[in-house]
C-alpha cells in the first residue's frame, strides 16, 4: 500500500476537535428541548435525543473521516495503462555541496558519483543523459544528450566549486532535474540522485512526490557512510562549526529511504559493488517494463471507494436528522 | 479541457434532487420547528427574520454545493493537456559561432556581427521542434559549449552568454569543425549539420578547416558555412573579457570567402554570404528549407487529476455549513 500525501492525515486533527462543538451542541441542545417537552417527558427525551444525537454526531465524523482518506492518495492496486515510450531520458542529480568532498568512500563522495554515472553511460548506450547539479538550487550543468564525450567531460568537472549558491537543498536538485527533460519525447524518463542525504532546507519528500506524479522513475543513491567522516578546506584544515568543534558529514540514509519511498523508487548504496549494475538493470527494465502489447501497470489511486463510504455515512446523517420524534412519544 | 475519467458515476448526481427534496421540500421529512430562546429570555428578537432565512438558504446551498461537488469527484475530474511527441529522431545541428575580435564589428546596426549571429541562432532554434542543438565557440581555441541536446533553454541560455574574444584573438576555424565533428561522431541521428558563422581568415589552431571538412564529409556530416559582414573598413567597439576595457577602433573586414565556399561543397553543404540582418535571416530561412525531415508525430493527452481539489472544495463547504448550523443557529438535531 502506498500513501502518495500522508500529510493530509493531520486534517484529521480539526475533525476529532469537532466532538467540542460536538457536546457544546448537545448540551445546549438538551436544555432547550426541556424547556420545549417539559420535565415530566425528560427521560424520554434525554434518551431519544441521546440517539439521534450520537448517531448524527458519528456519521458526521465518518464522513470527514473518509472524505480525507480519499485525499491521501492511497493506493493499494495496479492497472493496466497503454504505454507507447520509446527510449531513456536519464538526469543524474548530483550534490556538489562540500559534504560530498568527505573521503569516507574512496576516493571521495563526489568522485565514486562520478565513476557510477562513467558507468551507467557506458552501460546504457541508447540513452540520453543529463547532469544536474545542486547545492542551496540546482543547475544544469549538462543537458540531455547522447554525446558521451560530453557526459565525461561534465564528470570530470565535478566539484563543489562548480556552482556557488551556498546551501543543501536536495529539493531543489530534484525540481531542477525534473525541469530539464524536453516536452515532447517518447522516452521514459527516470532521475538516479546522487547525495549524502545532509539538506540543510526544503523539502525533498514532496519534490520526489512531483516526480512519481509526472511518472519518472526515481533512483536514489546514498553516498558516504553511516559513520561518516570530517570534511577538509583546499589547504587541508578540518572545516570547523561555529563553536570551533570539528564538522562530521555522515551518510542519513533514513532522509534518503524517506525520499525514494515519497517517489515511489529505490535507494542504493554507493559504497555496494553491485550497485552500478542494479541501477543499469532497473534503469534497462524501464524500456522493457512495457512488454510486447505496449502495456504495463501503474499505481491506481483507490480513492472512490473511501468517497463513497464518506458519502453513504453522509446519507445516514441526513436520515438520523430526519428520524421522527413521535417514535419515542 | 476538463474531462472525467469514469463518466458513469455521476449518474449518482440524479439521486441529489432526490435527497434536497427530502431534506427541505417533503412534508414527511421536512418538518422543523424554529425557536428562538432569546424571546424567553430577555423578551426581544436579536436575529431578523430575513437575515435568518438568508443566512438559512447560503448555507443549504454551501452544503448541497459540497455534495455535489463530491460526486463530481467520483468521476475522477482531470485537466486534459494534449501534447505533441515526436516518434522519430530530428537532424543533430551544430552551430560552430566565430567569437574573435573582428565579430564586435558593427555593420549590422544597431547590433555587432555577433548579436545578430546570436538572435539568428536563437530565432532558428526557437523554430526547432525535435532537432537537436549544439553550440561549439571558436577563436584562437574552439570549446564545445552545448552539446547536441534538445533541451533548447540550456542551448539558448548557454548561447546568449557568448561573448567576444572569450575564446582568444586569432580564428581556429578547423579547430571549431573538428570539436563540433568529435561531438557529433556517436549522434544516432540521420542527418548531421553543422552550420559555420565567421567572418574572417583561418589563422589559429592546429587542424586546417579543409582536413576537418573532408573528416565530416566521410562521416556524413555536412557543413553549411556563413560568411558574416561587410568587406572594407568598419568600426568596432567590445569589452574585453579578461580585463574589462572597452576597446574600439576600425578593423578591415574580409573573409575567405573560397574557402568557405570549398568547405562547403567537400561536404555537399551550401554556403552564404550574410552582408546585412535581412540577408542573414534568409540565410537560416534557406538553411532551415534545404534541412527538412519527415517528421512523424502522435498526439498525446496528459491527465492533471483534479479529484482532490473536488473533495478539498466540499469539505470546506459542508464543514462550513455544519458550524454555521450547529454553533451559530444551535440547531437541535
Amino acid at each position: 500500500m502506498n500513501v502518495v500525501y500522508p500529510e493530509v492525515f493531520w486534517l484529521l486533527i480539526p475533525v476529532f476537535l469537532l466532538l467540542i462543538p460536538a457536546v457544546v451542541n448537545y448540551r445546549k441542545g438538551f436544555s432547550l428541548l426541556l424547556k420545549l417537552a417539559g420535565e415530566w417527558r425528560r427521560e424520554k427525551t434525554s434518551q431519544a435525543y441521546l440517539i439521534k444525537s450520537l448517531i448524527y454526531w458519528f456519521t458526521m465524523i465518518l464522513f470527514f473521516v473518509f472524505s480525507i482518506l480519499a485525499l491521501a492518495g492511497i493506493s493499494w492496486s495496479k492497472e493496466a495503462v497503454r504505454d507507447d515510450s520509446e527510449g531513456l531520458d536519464i538526469i543524474f542529480a548530483v550534490d556538489i555541496s562540500r559534504s560530498m568532498t568527505a573521503g569516507d568512500v574512496a576516493p571521495d563522495r563526489l568522485g565514486r558519483a562520478g565513476e557510477l554515472i562513467s558507468s551507467l553511460s557506458s552501460g546504457l548506450k541508447d540513452a540520453r543523459m543529463g547532469i544536474v547539479i545542486f547545492k542551496g538550487g540546482g543547475e544544469v550543468l549538462l543537458p540531455l544528450t547522447e554525446d558521451r564525450y560530453s557526459l565525461e567531460a561534465a564528470v570530470s568537472s565535478l566539484s563543489p566549486f562548480l556552482y556557488t549558491v551556498p546551501g543543501s537543498d536536495i529539493s531543489r536538485g530534484i525540481s531542477r532535474a525534473v525541469s530539464s527533460f524536453p516536452p515532447g519525447t517518447p522516452a521514459r524518463k527516470a532521475v538516479v540522485l546522487i547525495t549524502d542525504g545532509e539538506a540543510l532546507e526544503g523539502n525533498a519528500r514532496t519534490a520526489a512526490r512531483d516526480l512519481y506524479l509526472e511518472d519518472i522513475k526515481l533512483l536514489v543513491v546514498g553516498a558516504g557512510t553511516t559513520e561518516g567522516s570530517l570534511i577538509y578546506n583546499s589547504d587541508g584544515t578540518v572545516i570547523a562549526d561555529a563553536g570551533g568543534q570539528p564538522v562530521v558529514t555522515k551518510l542519513d540514509i533514513s532522509h534518503l529511504l524517506e525520499i525514494a519511498e515519497s517517489g515511489g523508487g529505490l535507494y542504493y548504496d554507493i559504497s555496494d559493488v553491485k550497485t552500478p549494475g542494479l541501477i543499469a538493470e532497473e534503469l534497462r527494465s524501464l524500456q522493457e517494463g512495457r512488454g510486447s502489447e505496449g502495456i504495463r501497470l501503474q499505481d491506481q489511486m483507490n480513492y472512490r471507494a473511501f468517497l463513497l463510504i464518506a458519502l453513504v455515512c453522509l446519507v445516514l446523517n441526513l436520515a438520523a436528522s430526519r428520524i421522527r420524534w413521535s417514535r419515542w412519544y | 479541457m476538463l474531462t472525467f475519467e469514469s463518466p458513469a458515476y455521476l449518474f449518482l448526481l440524479v439521486l441529489l434532487p432526490v435527497f434536497m427534496y427530502l431534506r427541505h421540500f417533503s412534508p414527511a421529512f421536512s418538518r422543523t420547528v424554529r425557536v428562538s430562546a432569546a424571546v424567553w429570555r430577555k423578551g426581544l428578537v436579536p436575529v431578523r427574520q430575513r437575515v435568518l432565512k438568508f443566512f438559512l438558504i447560503l448555507s443549504a446551498v454551501f452544503f448541497w454545493l459540497g455534495i455535489l461537488l463530491m460526486g463530481l469527484a467520483l468521476g475522477g475530474p482531470a485537466l486534459s493537456i494534449h501534447e505533441k511527441v515526436h516518434l522519430n529522431k530530428g537532424a543533430d545541428i551544430v552551430f560552430v559561432l566565430d567569437q574573435s575580435p573582428s565579430m564586435a564589428a558593427r555593420d549590422f546596426p544597431p547590433e555587432t556581427r555577433l548579436d545578430a549571429a546570436v538572435n539568428m541562432v536563437r530565432f532558428f532554434v526557437s523554430a526547432r521542434k525535435n532537432d537537436a542543438v549544439g553550440l561549439v565557440g571558436f577563436g584562437e581555441e574552439a570549446i564545445l559549449k552545448v552539446p547536441p541536446t534538445t533541451d533548447y533553454n540550456s542551448f539558448i541560455r548557454r548561447l546568449e552568454e557568448s561573448q567576444i574574444m572569450e575564446l582568444g584573438e586569432g580564428t581556429a576555424i578547423g579547430m571549431g569543425l573538428a570539436v563540433a565533428i568529435l561531438h557529433l561522431s556517436e549522434s544516432s541521428a540521420d542527418q548531421r549539420v553543422i552550420i559555420l558563422i565567421t567572418d574572417g581568415d583561418n589563422n589559429a589552431g592546429e587542424i586546417q578547416p579543409l582536413a576537418a571538412a573532408s573528416m565530416a564529409a566521410q562521416m556524413g556530416i555536412r557543413i553549411y558555412t556563413i560568411g558574416i559582414g561587410n568587406e572594407g573598413e568598419i568600426p568596432f567597439e567590445f569589452k574585453n573579457p579578461v580585463d574589462g576595457k572597452i576597446l574600439s577602433g576600425v578593423l578591415n573586414s574580409r573573409f575567405d570567402e573560397e574557402l568557405l565556399q570549398e568547405l562547403a561543397e567537400v561536404t555537399e553543404g551550401s554556403f552564404f554570404k550574410a552582408t546585412s540582418p535581412g540577408t542573414l535571416e534568409s540565410v537560416f530561412r534557406s538553411i532551415d528549407s534545404l534541412e527538412i525531415i519527415e517528421e512523424r508525430v502522435r498526439i498525446q493527452v496528459k491527465t492533471i487529476p483534479l479529484y482532490r481539489l473536488f473533495i478539498f472544495a466540499a469539505l470546506v463547504l459542508i464543514m462550513i455549513d455544519l458550524l454555521f448550523r450547529k454553533i451559530f443557529l444551535r440547531e437541535v438535531l
